[in-house]
């Protein structure tokens, strides 16, 4: 369910405002309505951002250089020096890149050099000047010629690669053009040097990166410029959402306190001598959406928020899609051990983390046991167990259930078909409180005439005895709730535009409801499908592996483990996505759930 | 008879073949998808593999298929009947062709909202949500093959 709001108006004097805004945000209930920023607002805002994105990229460099086995002990942490942390990493970071790029230049040289061995690239300027040009050549191996040996004095260095490496010494310098080759050109460095700088440049670049590492231990103080960042942000944005009024002198702010909180605000006001009203909200109003279900319902809030808030004058519809989501999950996994396994793991991810888990982590983990559980008790239907079946088990207990829960797989499929029929009956009937509750019953006697329509071909269905179908009770009521849907789907509009509006009503369900029921066979199948991949997986264990005392148990144990993991990571996926669909689609769209609402955002620090 | 074991095992070729083949496409097509929204931002991978996981579902519905009638009806023995035969080669037809384009088809869709949220839009839960609606003809054919097991068996 939606708590309940109320609309708040302030009229506050220029001078006092941001005091105010301070104050309202330490008391932090009300959620302010923001107004569409014009562009020197928006200028304001973007600076923000860009601080903030600095800050979120330096913290994601820092969590890519922690050492995550074992951190640095953490620094203290002050605002300050988060703030200064990206311009820091940012230096850090640019020199990285230079030597880095330094570094491939030195190692593509020393790549070209290692061919030709050490030599010191002095001795042959001084060659020169004594009138001796040497010339670096590489040629593939058939084409170099011996006799350059004797015209050129051609010294073969080294043979790699099927090619030769060589150099020329001569007493003319243009030897390119008669060897009709282009020599290579030598670093100025020789290769000892080259290693040197490379080991220089290997070195410094360590040293960098040890900076960074350095760093990590003032994470905590990054968190909290971001969190102060963050605060500036919300704050900024409610400061100019503020309406001024009579000459700039006054600011009008308007927001939405929820109806228990309405009290802290009335007395803070008072005692403020601030001009505000409060009034409940009007239809057109965008109201925000805080949820208040109770335990059970408040688990599945996750699972709505995923598609959409419901409006505020709006059914929600969590805590009645709440049990079927769970039974639909179990149906969908359908084997007793992943329930188990499912219950277990939540279990002991809860025990083992008592007290660092978050509320919301907390409240997941909850919802991940109750669905384990489901998936228990569903699956007792078919007695699926890692794939074994625990009712072909020979021990009174199991045969004595068996005769009590077992489903078999045409059951399995007739109460996926029933469970769909169910929904969305419940759905319409939901569709009937949800109309009312907007515009009135008036609105909702169509509704209510195909209810009780597919009702009654239920109930003929079902006891004969007290209704026969098509009998003259039967078509009394089909023929009273075909008046319902016929001239009642849209008052106050003429008979005849009704009856057109029903007609096409009519081909809409017809059409509508076999494709919504028929959509709930998935249940039946996903279940059909993980039970058979699971029994699968237990024949391969069994038969691939081979027939050794030791490496054989094993692989069969590798197999199982291996095989059974795919296949609950796949079925709970399917098992997830599939009940929501049904939820979203089926059930939604028969209840008239339209949605679009804002979530609660309250003003505070 | 031979040639009905031919016909029902052809029929098994394609459950298996197409839908496997459906698949392996579904998720290659994430699967890019999701390598190149990784550059963007590296921090959604778990959204990604679930998107990705997706379309790789039709391939164990097609072996589902196979096994149905290799287990539960039993029906792949030499003596085979013609119609059984039929019955066997029409359910692979139609669970192989389904798997196959539905699974492609998947596939697209959740390359699509993998790109989305590679760029910052947050829709994964709707991605989900669209993304099943191409596999629910591949569980309907599944629910078919099994009707029709079921009624020769």
């Amino acid at each position: 369910m939606v708590t309940k709001m109320k609309k708040l108006t302030f009229l506050v004097y220029y001078k006092e405002y941001e005091q105010f805004l301070h104050e309202l945000r330490e008391l932090g209930v009300v959620h302010v309505v923001e107004n569409k920023l014009n562009q020197a607002q928006s200028d304001q805002l973007e600076s923000l951002y860009t601080q903030w994105k600095q800050l979120t990229e330096a913290k994601k460099i820092l969590e890519k250089y922690r050492d995550k086995k074992n951190p640095l002990p953490e620094n203290p942490a002050t605002i300050d020096k988060g703030y200064r942390l990206p311009q820091e990493i940012e230096k850090i970071q640019a020199e990285i890149t230079t030597l880095m790029q330094q570094l491939q230049i030195s190692k593509k040289e020393r790549e070209a050099l290692i061919p030709w061995e050490n030599f010191d690239p002095e001795n042959i300027l001084r060659l020169e000047k004594a009138g001796y040009y040497v010339r670096f050549f590489v040629v593939p191996n058939r084409d170099y010629n011996p006799e350059w040996e004797d015209l050129y004095n051609a010294v073969v260095i080294d043979n790699r690669n099927s090619k030769t490496y060589f150099i020329t010494i001569t007493k003319e310098e243009n030897i390119e053009q008669q060897l009709n080759l282009e020599a290579v050109k030598m670093p100025g460095v020789s290769l000892e040097e080259l290693n040197r700088i490379i080991d220089e440049l290997d070195a410094k670049l360590q040293e960098n990166k040890e900076k960074l590492i350095r760093l990590t231990a003032d994470l905590p103080s990054l968190n909290a410029a971001l969190k102060e960042l963050d605060s500036e942000i919300r704050y900024t944005r409610v400061q100019i959402s503020a309406n001024s009024v009579a000459d700039n002198k006054i600011m009008l702010l308007q927001g939405w306190v929820p109806e228990p909180n309405e009290q802290d605000i009335r007395t803070y006001m008072d005692a403020k001598n601030v001009y505000y009203v409060i009034e409940d909200p009007q239809p057109e109003d965008d109201v925000p959406i805080q949820f208040n279900n109770k335990k059970f319902a408040k688990l599945f809030e996750p699972i709505t928020e995923m598609y959409m808030l419901p409006k505020y004058n709006e059914l929600d519809l969590t805590p009645f899609f709440a049990p079927f989501y769970m039974i639909f999950f179990g149906l969908s996994l359908g084997d007793i051990g992943y329930g188990l396994f499912l219950f277990c793991v939540a279990t002991a991810v809860k025990l083992a983390k008592k007290n660092a888990l978050s509320m919301t982590l907390k409240s997941v983990l909850t919802l991940v046991q109750v669905l384990g559980t489901s998936t228990v008790v569903c699956g007792l239907l078919t007695g699926g167990f890692f794939g074994f079946n625990i009712y072909e088990i020979n021990i009174p207990f199991f045969q004595n259930m068996k005769n009590h829960v077992y489903f078999d797989n045409n059951q399995m499929f007739v109460l996926s078909l029933i469970l769909g029929v169910v929904q969305i009956m419940f759905g319409m009937f939901l569709k009937i409180i949800n109309r009312t509750k907007q515009f009135g019953f008036k609105h909702a006697l169509s509704t209510v005439g195909w209810f009780i329509f597919l009702l009654s071909f239920i109930i003929a269905y079902l006891l004969p005895s007290v209704m026969p179908m098509l009998g003259m009770a039967h078509q009394a009521i089909l023929a009273s709730s075909a008046v319902l849907f016929l001239f009642f789907n849209s008052p106050g509009k003429n008979l005849f535009l009704n009856f057109g509006l029903g007609l096409y009503d009519i081909y809409n369900m017809a059409t509508g409801l076999l494709g919504d029921v028929l959509s709930y066979v998935r249940l039946f199948a996903l279940g059909l499908s993980g039970g058979i991949l699971a029994n699968v997986f237990n024949s391969l264990a069994t038969g691939m592996s081979p027939k050794d005392s030791i490496i054989g148990p094993v692989v069969t144990v590798l197999i199982f483990l291996c095989g059974h993991a795919i296949n609950i990571f796949m079925n709970t996926l399917g098992a997830v996505v599939h009940p929501m669909r049904l939820t979203f689609v089926e059930f939604y769209k028969n209840a008239e759930f339209s949605g679009g609402g804002k979530k609660y955002n309250p003003f505070k620090k | 008879m031979d040639i009905n074991l031919l016909l029902a095992y052809i029929g098994v070729a394609l459950i298996i073949g197409l839908s496997g083949i459906g698949s392996a496409y579904g998720v290659t097509i994430a699967g890019n998808a999701a390598i190149g929204a990784l550059k963007k931002d590296n921090s959604k991978f778990g959204n990604f593999l679930v998107l990705t996981a997706l379309p790789g579902t039709q391939g164990l519905y097609g072996f589902a298929g196979y096994f149905m009638f290799q287990n539960i009806f039993g029906v792949l023995t030499p003596d085979i009947t013609s119609i059984q035969a039929a019955a066997v080669l029409g359910a692979g037809l139609a669970m192989g062709l389904v798997g196959l384009l539905s699974a492609t088809r998947q596939g697209q869709v959740c390359a699509n909202g993998i790109a989305a949220i590679g760029q910052g839009h947050d829709v994964f839960g709707n991605t989900l949500i669209l993304a099943v609606f191409p596999e629910l003809y591949a569980i309907v054919a599944l629910a078919g093959v099994f009707l029709i097991g079921s009624a020769i068996a």
